[in-house]
């Protein structure tokens, strides 16, 4: 109701000492995190070394393969830990040609552009297991930052038990810095996604007499496949098409 | 619809402190994020820079606040979000009623949202017949409980475990054990079906991205992600101020929040919903719904010295260093928002300095809430502008009034100082015995009850000084 | 070198042994020490309680009896806090006083502050055979930073053995009206202090600040407790003269 809005709006604007409600932008000196943070630089292997501390030390496994086909092996493997019989994975292109499950007895489910919303809800609901790309690694946190699509669904890493992310040594980012600053360019072609979620470990709560509980709503379990190789699959819809740059053994983000 | 307390400051405070099983937990609680903030110090470079950084952005969007909020509206509307602007907490609510039943809303799902506490609004749902349930987990036992959060990060700290079984058998029908894998067991299971059938999800914002019409929820559990995913209409409640201008910008608070509630990095998830959901999309709301809520904010926003309580990032470290919070808890403050911060904004809020404006005697203006506020709020200076408020205001007891007026006329001039202190030295003689006062009329009772005053001295300093060093 | 006492309304009338101690240990120092005889009070009391009309009239006596120093050293951490955070609000709009008031500020230190930052000076020769733990005051720590120098100077007393107080930056429980207005939280919290106080088995307790030590005290002597309660002042003084 554009009424009630401009009323709102000019009694703010009132309250700050103005007539009407500012509508050019305002000057800001610096936007963002401190100048030391956005121009630090990072050793060529400390994104993934931070990447591994961080998630570990919050209950998560880090496997790093050496190729595809190592990723696809260790993901059999887990999945047999886990004792999963039935796994959702993202409609993703690359994680098709890593993960094949065709001579085992887990039923895979994919968040494909073709099934229903209830069916998909229902399969990502039963699912033990579920496995997404990942858009963007975070070192410094260990955190994984996933896009949603039409065939990235946000339930694939909510609602299963357990949480597989597979990715490459490419999609790391030493800070949130590279992420934001990509959300800020999807901006001007409005591509920004419908869901982003940074998620750092397994769900948890202190809530119950400050003793911590890991998997209370999402995810009891994070595992993650870093792949030590670079793929050759063209990303489309948007997503990453800038490697980030090395240079003389330094991360440029 | 104030829900406002029957007993004052004092005598809610003198309750609190008899409960020793709730200071015993919030003191475990406290102590223990306060310790995991001060990890979180010496791991993250430049700590001070960044709440510095923190306080720039937080204080040029408060400034700004009718641009913001100007961005922010256009942009959810440009991707066909829809916006509302609510005055009072009565209009969030009937706002908010108007989208539920629109929508036949039957079972609406909530994460945690202190400003839906603020405006009251799950007994007005359910006053429309529409079953609400609380995701979060220490949220989901104050609604069994039928009690409010005591504090903003962990809600239910003074309830132990034994109390929390009882409630969940309740609504099992059989025993739960009094264990936290069992208790949150039972939480899961039982609030995962809840997710499921929900058709109206409505969460909080911790920040709202003006630029991009998107909010972000900081959350451990994933009932936020849930409450945003799964019903086919999303319901987000915003208090005016917490909006943020860019992407880059929440990367700060991102920065900062988790560090100083809990000493984590970051939570386990940082959910940044720009709902409603793409084309083709096969989760996330449908149909999304930002209510803007000012209930008092604005008198905050008018006031230029107050304006800054208003840059709050909830992250709760006020709390956990409160020496007065530690030992009464939060529901002795009464107020929706305990706590420093809670004491400085409630009267702004309810527009109350007589009954609310108590909150500011609730303090010793130690100033541990300054020392750690994640952006730089001088809250112990704001606590000392209510009292002067109050007094400004009318609100003291004329007895006070007339004893400061008396100290002031005898503490201006040097002959009439030294008259009183000879004064004082003299008329205590009937109380002292050796060299204390063990008991005393009141208002000096309100001491001598647990402590010894020691007498005045014979001699002044001055006096000894003119004698021996003249 | 010279220096003005700005004793404070609270160790002149109830503690001025606090005052003598200072004096003692100063003037071993070398410090010549003045009185100016108008000061009375820095207006703590009606500046917290929000009476800032009262408190401004009695601040202005007060600065202006410091006029003519051009160096004061006080004992009271609290009082010197109060005058740098809330001077400059009080007289914002009062240039004259707002200009005399930061100059007072410039030239006034804590007793501590002024042994170790003004005279260069961490050892004073003393000795003092007991155990000691230390409160520090909310005020002085938060405004004045007095931590560092307290803890200098109480490392080089001789056979002094220190034992660190858990929490000991929570406050006492004082807070000026506070301990009056909210008698029951001001206990709770005088409470809390003391045991961690006796838990440390310390002979002394010792502080940089009179209304702290005195809200301790008096808990501690209601519980009959045998604990000293010493201003750093009157502990550096005791230990110089053995």
């Amino acid at each position: 109701m554009q009424g009630r809005e401009q009323s709102f709006l000019s009694h703010i604007a009132k309250v700050l000492g103005r007539d009407k409600p500012l509508t050019s932008a305002p000057n800001r000196d610096e936007v963002g995190p401190p100048v030391f943070w956005k121009e630090q630089k990072f050793d060529i292997n400390q994104p993934l070394a931070f990447f591994k501390t961080n998630l570990e030390n919050l209950t998560g496994k880090v496997y790093i393969a050496r190729d595809d086909q190592d990723a696809g092996q260790q993901i059999r493997v887990w999945l047999e830990e886990l004792e999963a019989k039935r796994v959702i994975m993202w409609d993703h292109e690359e994680l098709k040609q890593i993960v094949h499950l065709e001579d085992t007895n887990v039923k895979l489910d994919y968040w494909s552009k073709d099934r229903s919303q209830e069916d998909l809800i229902i399969a990502a609901e039963q699912a033990d297991v579920g496995i997404t790309w990942v858009d963007y690694a975070i070192g410094y946190t260990g955190t994984l930052a996933l896009f949603s699509s039409p065939t990235q669904g946000r339930s694939v890493s909510l609602l299963p038990t357990v949480h597989i992310a597979v990715f490459r040594k490419d999609n790391l980012v030493p800070t949130m810095s590279t992420v934001m600053e990509n959300l800020m360019e999807r901006r001007s072609t409005q591509n920004v996604p419908a869901a982003i979620d940074f998620i750092t470990g397994p769900s948890r709560t202190s809530d119950i007499e400050m003793d911590l509980s890991i998997g209370v709503h999402g995810p009891v379990k994070v595992w993650t496949i870093i792949i030590d190789q670079s793929g050759n699959v063209q990303h489309h819809d948007g997503m990453r098409e800038e490697l980030p740059l090395e240079k003389d053994g330094v991360l440029y983000t | 619809m104030s829900h406002k307390p029957t007993l004052h400051l004092r005598d809610r405070a003198r309750k609190a402190i008899k409960d020793e099983p709730m200071r015993k937990a919030v003191q475990k609680a406290v102590d223990r994020l306060s310790g995991n903030r001060e990890k979180a110090q010496i791991e993250l470079p430049s700590w001070d820079d960044w709440r510095e950084q923190g306080k720039r952005i937080r204080k040029h969007t408060v400034d700004h606040l009718d641009y913001y909020l100007g961005q922010l509206s256009e942009s959810v509307r440009n991707k066909g979000g829809h916006i509302h602007f609510a005055q009072t907490a009565e209009e969030a609510r009937r706002v908010i009623i108007d989208i539920c039943k629109k929508n036949n809303g039957k079972l609406v799902a909530k994460s945690k949202s202190m400003v839906t506490e603020e405006i009251h609004l799950n007994p007005a749902l359910e006053k429309e017949g529409m079953e609400v349930i609380e995701t979060d987990l220490a949220e989901y036992i104050l609604q069994l409980a039928g009690e409010t959060p005591s504090h903003i990060i962990v809600p239910a700290i003074h309830k132990n475990r034994y109390q929390i079984a009882e409630l969940f058998s309740k609504v099992a029908g059989k025993k739960i054990e009094p264990d936290t894998p069992a208790l949150t067991a039972f939480a899961r299971q039982t609030l995962r079906q809840k997710f499921m059938q929900a058709d109206i999800g409505i969460t909080g914002c911790n920040f709202a991205i003006a630029d991009t019409g998107a909010i972000s929820l900081v959350t451990n559990e994933g009932n936020a992600r849930l409450t945003a995913s799964l019903p086919k209409v999303l319901i987000s409640v915003m208090g005016m101020e917490r909006v943020l201008p860019t992407f880059d910008d929440l990367e700060v608070i991102l920065s900062l929040l988790p560090r100083h509630a809990t000493g984590q990095k970051l939570t386990s998830y940082i959910s940044v919903v720009n709902a409603p959901r793409k084309e083709n999309e096969k989760d996330g709301a449908e149909e999304f719904h930002l209510v803007i809520v000012d209930n008092g904010r604005s008198r905050l926003l008018a006031d230029e010295e107050f304006r800054q309580a208003l840059h709050c990032t909830r992250c709760g470290a006020c709390f956990n260093v409160c020496p007065v919070y530690r030992q009464i808890g939060g529901h002795a403050y009464g107020s929706v928002y305990g706590g420093p911060i809670g004491a400085v904004i409630t009267p702004f809020l309810e527009d109350d300095f007589d009954f609310w404006g108590e909150l500011s005697y609730a303090t010793t203006l130690c100033a541990a809430c300054s020392s750690v506020c994640s952006v730089k709020i001088p809250l112990h200076d704001l606590l000392i502008k209510i009292r002067r408020k109050r007094i400004e205001l009318g609100f003291t007891h004329p007895l006070e009034r007339v004893g400061f007026n008396m100290w002031r006329r005898f503490f201006k001039l040097p002959g009439r100082y030294k008259f009183a202190m000879k004064m004082a030295s003299i008329g205590q003689i009937p109380l002292v015995k050796d060299g204390y006062i063990r008991s005393g009329p009141p208002p000096l009772s309100g001491w001598t009850n647990s402590r010894y005053l020691p007498a005045a001295a014979k001699k002044t300093f001055r006096e000894i000084w003119q004698e021996k060093y003249k | 070198m010279k220096a003005s006492i700005f004793i404070t309304c609270i160790c002149d009338s109830m503690f001025p042994r606090v005052g003598e101690a200072m004096v003692r240990v100063l003037e071993r120092q070398g410090v010549s020490l003045d009185f100016p005889p108008g000061q009375t009070c820095c207006g703590q009391p009606a500046l917290s309680s929000g009476y800032w009309d009262d408190a401004r009239e009695v601040a202005k006596g007060f600065i202006d009896s410091f006029h003519a120093s051009e160096i004061i050293v006080t004992p009271a951490g609290s009082c010197l806090a109060a005058i740098k955070e809330f001077y400059p609000v009080l007289f914002e709009k009062d240039p004259k006083y707002l200009d005399r008031s930061k100059e007072l500020i410039r030239k006034t230190h804590e007793f501590s502050e002024f042994l170790v930052e003004v005279l260069q000076v961490t050892n004073v020769n003393a000795s003092f055979p007991y155990k000691v733990t230390y409160h520090s005051s909310c005020h002085p720590r938060r405004f004045l930073g007095v931590d560092k120098y307290v803890y200098a100077l109480l490392k080089n007393v001789e056979k002094l053995d220190f034992i660190p107080l858990a929490h000991e930056e929570q406050c006492c429980g004082f807070g000026g009206t506070f301990s009056v207005k909210m008698p029951e939280i001001s206990e709770s919290m005088v409470n809390a202090k003391v045991a961690d106080i006796l838990a440390t088995g310390a002979d002394v307790v010792v502080g940089t600040d009179l209304s702290c030590l005195m809200n301790i005290d008096g808990r501690l002597r209601k519980q009959g407790a045998k604990v000293r309660v010493m201003h750093i002042a009157e502990l550096l003084d005791e230990g110089m003269r053995t």
